[in-house]
């Protein structure tokens, strides 16, 4: 995040602190986009490279560790072979955590963005709203919602949304708040731009650095929720490989020394939040907070 | 607001620090065993339920006979008994000097007022005692039972706790609030349930086989099984029931595994409402396509052996069917029943190739391993399955295809096979037959088998039973499950026998434990 967080004193406008961060960014922004193509590419292409079937069983090879033959990465508690259930679990999980957090993001910053502006009573709804949120168990919320709209992938989609756009609201209040009186959004109301050009073009994009931190865990977070939500029955079915799902699996097995089929999804986890966080820094222009986002 | 949220945030941290101590007892004070374990009852009450009794029910209630080691039917309450010839009346001479936890003393009253109210009470009990006509109380401690006609699993059903007469008869017999606070005659009572944590017992000294050896027991409901292991590793818990994954190898210092057989099964349940079972053929052909052993090796490391039927673990086993896994015969069976193998090396007729969904309850762990192993194993034989665990509030009986469904009990056969079995029992009048198995040679057979106290007519009469599902299999059997306990290293006491559903019974003489040193 770097200074950026810091957008009340203005920073000095030598070359070299313009020049440094975007240096920095721009090598993590390319590594992370090309971790994430690449998972992205695998997933993709699980059928291809996975050489077993996600969910058939093999009675004769369980319990494999990584490096055993025909199974790169080992094999579960019941033969499945590990590889494949890691590019197969991709899928479900990239797809459901990258829409999952789009969504969220979006309805957050919309919706934080909207208070920041709106007449009072619709900022206190907001607001009101998402502190109620934020106080009920997020698993109540959830099952309600599934119980209305069926369990399906896009009902763990919406239940991660409704239960995750508080923060982010939240965050895009405040920094819309501490923007609209910063002289560069003066200066534009009095060149008199009409408010939606101003909120559109000047607030949402130099708040958007400390909401880029947010997505970027909301994407682990709609990770780890999804398998939650598939366990109890709402989204996904338990069998099928997700990452979540096989976390939820093998954590059984942490005492029992197979780490590494825990150590395997929760390492893709964190790898995808490490690159998504890469990307959403490297995007981060450095005069975002300054009135310098175009 | 704040502040006195953070004040009860603070008030409930020590309560639980302060629980967790009460709770905890361990080795060190000698006395009280903490055991933890998965299934939590909605109430303590032996009226409520069939003979898989929680610890808790089962230490403290008793009924008028109870089971040894053996699982035959011994004295309990009741010193003796008498059958009269025609199997129809049964005079029980009751044992002097009982009481119950509150001082009242037991009397026959309390027999006869747990037998109607049960029997009438429109319980899933009711129909343990649906034979019985006229139950009276001849002085206080005799009592008669005149039945409609033989019924020779009355004796194990009277192992189900009495419950006192003089707490119950305004209330009614499943009262809630004694089902949170039960009085029985049992070696324990209970002084606290804390729903969702424990349920402490101590010693009651004026149990009629004198005072336990343990000064008390405490139930520690943790459903997550690591979590379990976890908190008996850290010493939170002195005993814990053992998922079949944490037996393999089990080796934590001062605990030992005590591994008991159960007559608790697995087999795979077929909806016969639908077409696509109608015929035994393929039904037999499953019972060869899967392979018991590499089942019991891989889901249950070794801890269960294979099942052929309902009654391996009981005295009246027969041997109608030997299953064994048999790709020729699957192959055999179903060329003579018409089928193919298709493009897809599935079994098919008449364009309709066997395929199904084998559902069960997600939150069994073992249940879900079980059906992703026989989905596979099913799918090489070309039995197109598919495994679809679902939660165990989304499974609706009359719309699942097949089932992994788990029965069996090591009493009586006649409770654990009538429901499961009898086309009377169907899901449509309310049974607990969830396939909707109907047999008219089983029907038959059952029939005979609860008609007679005779032993070589039942043994018969189960041998015809075992005979008809071997031509018309209701299920694939698969597997019995050992039930595997660690406990103290010094603690004396559990003894085995066959246990029941989910490897309840483990405290069946928890009155004869204490630990030595």
């Amino acid at each position: 995040m770097g200074g950026t967080t810091a957008p009340l004193a203005p920073r000095a406008a030598t070359p070299a602190a313009l020049l440094a961060p975007r240096a920095r960014g721009r090598g993590g922004l390319t590594a992370g986009l090309a971790f994430l193509a690449a998972m992205v590419l695998a997933a993709a292409l699980a059928p291809l490279l996975a050489g077993h079937d996600p969910l058939a069983t093999d009675t004769s090879a369980t319990g494999l560790p990584p490096g055993s033959p025909g199974h790169p990465l080992g094999t579960d508690q019941l033969g499945r072979d590990l590889l494949s259930r890691m590019l197969y679990g991709a899928r479900y999980s990239l797809l459901v955590g990258a829409a999952a957090a789009v969504l969220t993001v979006a309805a957050g910053t919309a919706l934080g963005a909207a208070a920041a502006l709106a007449p009072r009573w619709l900022d206190a709804l907001v607001t009101r709203t998402a502190d109620a949120l934020l106080a009920l168990p997020m698993i109540l919320v959830a099952l309600t919602l599934a119980a209305v709209a069926g369990p399906s992938p896009a009902t763990v989609v919406l239940a991660i949304a409704a239960t995750g756009w508080m923060p982010v609201a939240l965050i895009a209040r405040a920094e819309v708040r501490a923007l609209r009186e910063r002289p560069f959004v003066r200066a534009a109301r009095s060149l008199g731009h009409s408010r939606t050009r101003i909120l559109l073009r000047h607030l949402v994009p130099n708040a958007l650095p400390p909401i880029s931190a947010v997505a970027a865990f909301e994407v682990g977070h709609a990770i780890l929720t999804e398998s939650t939500l598939s366990f109890l029955g709402l989204g996904i079915p338990p069998n099928i490989p997700s990452w979540g799902n096989m976390l939820t699996d093998a954590r059984a097995l942490l005492l029992t020394g197979q780490w590494y089929t825990v150590a395997l999804p929760a390492g893709a986890i964190v790898a995808a939040i490490i690159a998504v966080n890469a990307v959403s820094t490297g995007l981060e222009r450095p005069g975002a907070g300054e009135g310098r986002t175009w | 607001m704040i502040r006195s949220r953070s004040l009860a945030a603070v008030g409930a941290a020590v309560a639980l620090i302060a629980a967790g101590c009460s709770a905890q007892g361990g080795a060190d004070d000698g006395d009280t065993l903490t055991y933890a374990l998965g299934d939590e009852p909605d109430a303590f009450n032996p009226a409520l339920v069939d003979e898989h009794l929680d610890p808790v029910t089962e230490m403290v209630f008793r009924g008028l006979t109870a089971h040894d080691a053996d699982n035959e039917v011994v004295p309990a309450l009741a010193e003796s008994w008498e059958i009269s010839d025609d199997e129809r009346t049964y005079t029980f001479s009751l044992r002097d000097g009982v009481t119950w936890h509150d001082g009242e003393p037991f009397t026959a009253a309390d027999v006869v007022f747990t037998i109607e109210a049960v029997r009438d009470g429109d319980l899933p009990t009711s129909n343990k005692y649906a034979d019985v006509e006229d139950v009276r109380a001849e002085g206080g401690d005799t009592v008669v039972v005149e039945l409609s006609e033989p019924a020779p699993a009355l004796l194990d059903n009277l192992s189900n706790g009495i419950l006192p007469e003089h707490l119950l008869a305004d209330k009614g017999i499943d009262d809630p609030g004694f089902g949170e606070n039960p009085v029985g005659t049992g070696p324990f009572e209970l002084d606290e349930w804390k729903h969702g944590e424990y349920a402490t017992l101590s010693a009651f000294d004026g149990f009629y086989g004198g005072a336990p050896g343990l000064d008390g027991v405490t139930i520690a409901y943790v459903p997550d099984a690591a979590a379990r292991l976890i908190r008996l590793q850290n010493g939170e818990v002195d005993a814990a029931y053992l998922e079949p994954s944490q037996a393999d190898g089990f080796d934590v210092d001062g605990y030992r595994a005590e591994r008991f057989p159960t007559a608790d099964y697995r087999g795979i349940l077929f909806n016969m409402a639908d077409d696509r079972f109608a015929d035994p053929g393929p039904r037999t052909a499953m019972n060869y396509a899967v392979d018991r052993d590499a089942v019991i090796d891989s889901v249950l490391h070794g801890f269960g052996s294979p099942a052929d039927g309902p009654l391996d673990k009981s005295g009246y086993d027969s041997d109608a069917a030997e299953y064994s896994f048999d790709p020729g015969r699957v192959e055999e069976i179903m060329e003579d029943d018409g089928y193919e193998l298709n493009g897809d090396g599935v079994w098919e007729k008449d364009g309709e190739p066997y395929a199904f969904d084998l559902t069960t309850f997600a939150e069994d762990g073992v249940r879900a391993s079980m059906i992703e192993v026989l989905a596979t194993q099913l799918r090489e034989q070309g039995f197109d399955v598919t495994a679809d665990p679902q939660p165990r509030d989304a499974v609706t009986w009359d719309e699942l295809d097949a089932f992994l469904i788990g029965w069996g009990t090591p009493y009586d056969p006649d409770t654990s096979l009538f429901g499961p079995f009898h086309s009377s029992e169907a899901l449509a009048e309310g049974g607990s037959n969830y396939g909707s198995y109907a047999d008219d040679d089983a029907d038959a057979a059952l029939e005979a088998g609860r008609s007679t106290n005779d032993e070589d007519e039942r043994a018969d009469a189960y041998a015809d039973f075992q005979e008809a599902i071997a031509e018309d299999p209701p299920y694939v059997f698969v597997s019995y499950l050992d039930a595997v306990n660690a406990v103290p290293e010094n603690l004396e006491g559990p003894k085995e026998r066959t246990l029941a559903h989910h490897g309840y019974g483990f405290f069946w003489n928890a009155e004869e434990w204490s630990y030595f040193s």
